[in-house]
């Protein structure tokens, strides 16, 4: 397993853990999702969706993230705040320089 | 490069949805027919998809409004009309979709930040149809919601009980919308039109017991 893939999995517990967050979706199109659990299952290869993509690209760290908020909650607010989480995470500053967190909202409630 | 998966694009989440009547590949009818088996046996192409999710969310409240119709107007109504209940579920169909990403504010250079169109479309329905004796019909968001700051103009087609004070049911509408963009959103609403497009559904009757709480 890459180091960024280690991260991934690290950020994904994080981002779930941030108050108002209620759901992480894939960060791959849905389609490509579908055709790599077809291809999983022919391989007999079971594969998780990712929810959190890291990708390091000229020595600099970005991380994508698409997720629900609960209703109760403030979008923007709890946008802001998995930025902030993954931002500050020990384990994303030691790997390489943050280039880019972009974090979705895709659903409330 | 490093990469643990491959990070979309925003064309790229166009694919099925560019399908007309279908939502991450699955039309209102194959969702309908999951909810009524009650999301079982998983499929995770419709639990995966916020779109398809975001429907299931409009759909559930739509067969909670019609169920709670009068039986009689719901028996009277398919050989009458039913081009609303037609009308509805095209426009959750269009509403679900993704759409444009809507910018959220951060001061670091590192943030890209967004809710997603769909997402803020979700929102209103779901905001809308807590609104006694009224359903949503349609969400439309116009205006450069691409572009922090810029003034947008809501427009929200809904459906209400025959006899229902319409300017008062509006006025409600418009205020339970704007709290919840106000909320989730930083867009600068300059406008919540509402747009009452029919009025056919019975309310329904209290019964003895219910009259007497």
């Amino acid at each position: 397993m890459t180091d960024a893939a280690e991260l991934a999995e690290k950020l994904e517990a994080i981002v779930r853990s941030v108050p108002g967050v209620t759901v992480l979706y894939p960060t791959t199109p849905i389609v490509v999702t579908i055709v790599g659990s077809v291809v999983e299952a022919l391989t007999q290869r079971a594969k998780a969706p990712k929810l959190v993509t890291v990708t390091t690209e000229k020595a600099q760290l970005s991380v994508t993230a698409r997720i629900g908020v609960a209703d109760a909650a403030s979008s923007a607010e709890v946008c802001r705040r998995v930025h902030d989480t993954i931002a500050a995470h020990p384990a994303a500053l030691a790997l390489a320089p943050i280039n880019t967190i972009s974090v979705t909202v895709v659903s409330i409630g | 490069m490093i990469s643990s998966d491959t990070p979309d694009s925003v064309a790229a989440w166009g694919g099925p949805d560019d399908e007309a009547d279908q939502l991450d590949g699955h039309t209102i009818e194959q969702l309908s027919d999951y909810l009524d088996r009650s999301r079982t046996p998983a499929d995770p192409s419709i639990d995966h998809s916020p779109a398809c999710q975001i429907a299931l969310a409009s759909l559930e409240r739509l067969h909670g409004a019609m169920s709670s119709m009068a039986q009689e107007e719901a028996d009277r109504a398919p050989s009458l009309d039913d081009s609303w209940v037609t009308t509805i579920l095209e426009g959750i169909v269009r509403d679900s979709r993704s759409g444009r990403d809507i910018p959220i504010s951060h001061p670091a250079s590192t943030a890209r930040l967004a809710i997603t169109e769909g997402a803020v479309r979700g929102l209103l329905r779901a905001a809308g149809d807590t609104v006694d004796n009224l359903i949503v019909g349609r969400c439309r968001l116009d205006g450069e919601i691409t572009t922090l700051g810029a003034p947008i103009t809501v427009t929200v087609d809904a459906n209400v009980y025959k006899g229902e004070n319409i300017p008062v049911l509006a006025d409600k509408l418009r205020d339970t919308l704007f709290g919840a963009l106000r909320t989730h959103t930083e867009l600068a609403i300059v406008g919540i039109d509402v747009i009452i497009r029919d009025i056919y559904l019975t309310k329904p009757e209290p019964s003895d017991e219910e009259a007497t709480l």
